[in-house]
């Protein structure tokens, strides 16, 4: 009986090509979406899960930022016997590597507690997993490729930085790609400490991550209140007897406790290790995946239900034959299941071909093999059967039902039996595109608003220069000096950070503060050239200056919030603090600026004049020869630091960088809104298709009648017209709803206009429009008596 | 002749509703047709003969009176149990065919035994001696629209006879037939009438009701005359 549905199915594919092909293509589209989305998807939930005490893994975190001070760790592992192991990290980038006599500058290098390797999973290749001696380092296989293409790395000895050598004691495999912290190298974390000159005890040294293992069945909410008891106020008695007496009591909670399974996708603190994804773009990604193919199985039902009148024969001439309505249930089945088949063939291809381009969209490295895995296997098969199960349920219980009797009546064919659900579901098909395009289009206003509006400070002809060799801090003025006698450059300003991104902060401290005035105020290291060159407008006061001999000692300037919120009326007599120790007075007011993505409002800044503390240099350019400028710039740089590789980048594209995840979202809205909208218009064709057939006999007596052409194509497309207007009365509120939340995570907000909604209404009404023209301008053109003639 | 009743209505009614109208479409018919008979049914279009071909043939259910098929009183009956009863023991042939499109000649007879849920190997004998039996078998890999009216109702009484019933309903089986294919299948439904198969015909051509042995004329939903042949009296 199975073979005989197979062959049903087939023959029926073959007889019916046009819809079968809206049909397989549809669903291809549909399901690549899909695989796509849940590749990607797949992707983010694997994120650390090699380490093989996953489970058990938790990082110690402090209210909203990832950084812990340095004795946490040692503490954690002395004090609480629930932990196993701890181990404190701190993450280098962009370290200069000197290794058979050729410079590096590699990232990802971690300096690491001996503990690492009870915490985490990270297989050894060579040598030992020793971190207790402060010289030795292990590096990862492909680093180790790298540097010693030929041979062994055991016991061969890099640079770091300048002057430290370290002995490579091991070489393990390459952590994967789905890890929130990759690690190229591993150091001790004491001797970090040395190199540095730092205290490893001091409980304010607050860079360090601090992760631990937990004891099997240890609960992590009662480590976490153990930790408040017995750590936090280990911590808080160190505090210097001026802060502890602004503390009010009982004392806030200083640590928390967070599984590794929530880093990558649930965190988003201060000071991430690396950048994390976001599990709302995964509900988000999820969800268009499934309402496109939903609407690829609405086509499929609509389509099947529309054929009813062609094949209820079939089904009336099978029950008289003795056909039970289970049996041909059974039989319908088969045929969607045939359908999605083919479909899942053909949309695995695409995938295949798809990938690249989806990695570029997204930014990740995904890769697909589907028959590597018994999991691909098992899904793809419970896909398929998944699918074909929701498209062919309502085709077949509603075709299965046709009584017999009615084939003999022969009255079928004019049957308009689920002509309701057919409207139900284009309408939903069209709902969901014009949802998908009025967001792509809200999403792309803001957007360009992001880029085009005005941050408050300049961002064309700057180059900016990422400074990491330490030594360049005592030949600073001679490079500037240097620089600016190039012709092409205006002008050259040394900050700690770039006005883009300005991430530090700590507690505004001035003198004569009321003690209810605290807030975190934010705050950058610069030069006198800083404000100049980026054009940050002064509205009071003055611009640092050498001229002013008092500014050597640190001045500062304020931004308008950070007035606001310290209550100042008269700012120019405030003395300030910065990082509670270094006083000076406030020479003057900026005018508010953006200093971080507008995701954010603006908040208290202020700039503090120190022009050897910096790790930024920014060169302000006036030529469009930059070929021959930067080649000037590269010499001047190789010149003060020769040991270090010479990198650069135009402030205007970082500034842009900025909102690359907007981008991305953009990319991925737009490429599936198109899918959506291509997806639902061949529905609308088959539909055409189907209702023009119907109607050939009545166009053709209309013809003979004396209607002309257009008159009968308005006749025609006016049903389905009624059904978009009501999509689009549907899908207006819905994106409205959805578009003003997203909207929220912003705080400048492009102009609300009704545009995106106008122009998706005229978009799917051209695009329905042409679709419906493609068929139904041929069928009421063609000769009316063969028509006739054929009824 | 054997006299066991095959199929006995009492007050068989059958009526259709629409929004505005009642229609009776049979009229409390009491009609008997005796195992082995032939029997042809007449009248004018909308008399109610096909509908009452559609109840003995359970493929409609009567709204009022009583049915017995082989003494069991069906009228009750759900459509599950008039399926499985149908398909043991009534097989039809139509004025249009009713072949499906996308099955070959031999798929289309092999159906009813497929649905019996007989082995694969007793399918294709009993598929191919059907074939045989309507000189079929030189066409059974073709597809319906591949063959002549005649022998798409070759094809149709082959797929009535495959699974060997008791009672073989006709409506209208030379409807769409030229006289000599006509004759051709009258022919056919004689001589399975002489091997013993019941049939019940419809039909607008007295020439072809003379082939049966008992004519019934329908009319407005009533039985008006019954005419046994003189040759069958007994």
């Amino acid at each position: 009986m199975f073979k005989n549905y197979i062959i049903t199915a087939y023959r029926n594919i073959i007889a019916e090509k046009k819809y079968s092909i809206i049909n397989i293509v549809g669903l291809s589209l549909g399901i690549t979406a899909c695989i796509l989305i849940l590749l990607w998807v797949s992707d983010e939930l694997s994120y650390d899960r090699q380490n093989e005490n996953y489970s058990r893994i938790y990082r110690a975190i402090r209210e909203g930022r990832a950084h812990t001070p340095s004795p946490l760790g040692p503490k954690l592992q002395q004090d609480l016997p629930e932990v196993d192991a701890a181990t404190r990290i701190i993450k280098d980038d962009e370290v200069l590597i000197s290794a058979n006599n050729q410079n590096f500058l590699e990232n990802d290098f971690i300096w690491a507690d001996p503990e690492i390797f009870d915490v985490f999973t990270i297989p050894l290749i060579n040598g030992m997993a020793n971190l207790n001696d402060p010289n030795n380092i292990l590096l990862s296989e492909s680093m180790a490729k790298k540097y010693f293409p030929d041979g062994n790395a055991i016991n061969k000895i890099i640079e770091v930085g300048e002057k430290n050598s370290f002995i490579i004691a091991g070489v393990f495999k390459d952590l994967p790609v789905n890890v929130h912290m990759n690690i190229n190298f591993l150091v001790p974390y004491e001797t970090y400490f040395r190199i540095m000159n730092n205290d490893i005890n001091n409980w304010f040294a607050n860079f360090s991550y601090t992760y631990f293992l937990l004891k099997e069945g240890v609960d992590p909410l009662q480590l976490e209140n153990k930790i408040g008891d017995v750590i936090d106020i280990q911590m808080i008695n160190s505090l210097p007897e001026k802060i502890l007496n602004t503390l009010q009591k009982p004392y806030p909670r200083i640590f928390y406790v967070q599984p590794l399974s929530e880093i990558h996708l649930h965190s988003h603190l201060l000071q991430e290790i690396g950048t994390n994804g976001d599990i709302k773009y995964i509900y988000l990604f999820a969800s268009i995946a499934i309402l496109i193919l939903l609407i690829a199985c609405i086509n499929y039902i609509n389509l099947e239900t529309a054929k009813a009148g062609k094949r209820s024969k079939e089904v009336g001439i099978r029950k008289v034959a003795g056909a039970e309505r289970k049996q041909l249930i059974y039989q319908f089945f088969g045929e969607s299941l045939v359908i999605t088949f083919v479909s899942m063939l053909l949309s695995l291809i695409i995938v295949r071909i798809a990938i690249p381009f989806f990695n570029q969209m997204t930014g990740r490295s995904l890769d697909f093999h589907f028959m590597a895995s018994l999991k691909y296997l098992v899904l793809f098969v419970g896909m398929t059967v998944g699918i074909s199960f929701f498209a062919g349920f309502y085709p077949a219980i509603n075709l299965s039902g046709f009584q017999p009797i009615c084939v003999l009546k022969g009255n079928f064919f004019r049957s308009n039996k689920g002509k309701n659900l057919r409207k139900l579901l284009v309408i939903a098909q069209f709902t969901i595109t014009i949802f998908l395009i009025v967001t792509t289009l809200i999403i792309d206003k803001q957007i360009r608003f992001l880029q085009n509006s005005d941050p408050g400070y300049e961002r064309d002809q700057i180059i900016t220069v990422p400074i990491r060799d330490r030594k360049i801090h005592q030949t600073i003025d001679a490079l500037k000096s240097e620089l600016e006698q190039l012709s092409g450059v205006k002008m050259v300003s040394a900050s700690a950070l770039l006005p883009n991104n300005i991430t530090t902060f700590t507690t505004a401290e001035w003198i004569g503060k009321p003690p209810d005035k605290d807030f975190t105020i934010n705050y950058n290291t610069v030069d006198e050239n800083y404000i100049d060159l980026f054009g940050i407008e002064i509205i009071e006061g003055r611009n640092f200056s050498k001229e002013h001999a008092s500014d050597r000692n640190g001045v500062f300037l304020l931004n308008e919030a950070a007035l606001k919120a310290a209550g100042f009326t008269e700012p120019m007599s405030e003395i300030f603090l910065h990082w509670n120790d270094k006083s000076g007075p406030v020479v003057g007011v900026m005018k508010d600026f953006n200093f971080r993505s507008m995701h954010h409002p603006i908040e208290p800044l202020y700039l503090y004049y120190s022009p050897k503390d910096f790790s930024n240099i920014s060169i302000k350019i006036s030529t469009m020869d930059y070929i021959k400028l930067i080649k000037e710039i590269t010499e001047v740089f190789e010149k003060f630091s020769p040991a270090y590789p010479f990198e650069y980048s135009f402030f205007d594209e970082s500034f842009t960088n900025t909102y690359r995840e907007e981008h991305q979202l953009q990319k991925l809205f737009s490429s599936f809104a198109v899918l959506a909208i291509f997806i639902a218009c061949m529905g609308l064709f088959g539909l055409v298709l189907f209702s023009t057939e119907r109607r050939k006999k009545e166009f053709s007596v209309r013809r003979v009648l004396g209607s002309s052409v257009s008159g009968i194509f308005f006749i025609a497309i006016e049903e389905f017209f009624k059904w978009i207007v009501i999509a689009n009365l549907i899908a207006w509120p819905i994106a409205y709803f959805y578009a003003n939340n997203w909207l929220q995570n912003f705080a400048y907000r492009a102009q609300f206009t009704f545009w995106p909604f106008l122009t998706a209404t005229f978009l799917t009404f051209l695009i329905a429009g042409v679709t419906m023209s493609l068929q139904l301008i041929k069928t009421i053109r063609s000769n009316p008596v063969d028509a006739l003639k054929y009824e | 002749m054997s006299q066991k009743e095959l199929i006995k209505t009492v007050d068989l009614i059958k009526t259709y509703r629409t929004e505005e109208i009642e229609t009776l479409a049979v009229n409390k018919v009491n009609f008997t047709v005796y195992e082995g008979e032939f029997v042809a049914i007449m009248g004018p279009s909308g008399c109610g003969k096909s509908t009452l071909l559609n109840i003995i043939g359970m493929i409609d259910s009567p709204t009022g009176g009583e049915y017995f098929f082989n003494d069991i009183e069906i009228s009750k009956f759900s459509e599950k149990q008039r399926a499985n009863l149908r398909k043991h023991n009534i097989g039809f042939i139509f004025q249009s065919f009713n072949l499906i499109d996308e099955l070959t000649v031999y798929e289309n007879v092999e159906l009813p035994l497929i649905y019996q849920k007989i082995s694969a190997t007793e399918r294709k004998e009993r598929t191919l001696k059907a074939l045989d039996q309507m000189n079929m078998t030189h066409r059974k890999n073709h597809f319906p629209q591949q063959l002549s009216g005649g022998q798409q109702q070759r094809v149709a009484v082959a797929r009535a006879i495959v699974a060997d019933p008791k009672l073989i309903l006709a409506d209208e089986p030379t409807g769409n037939l030229d006289s000599e294919h006509g004759e051709e299948v009258m022919d056919i439904l004689t001589e399975l009438n002489d091997k013993g198969t019941t049939i019940v015909m419809v039909t607008h051509s007295p020439s072809f009701a003379d082939y049966a042995q008992r004519v019934v004329h329908l009319f407005d939903g009533n039985i008006v005359t019954e005419n046994m042949k003189e040759k069958f009296r007994v």
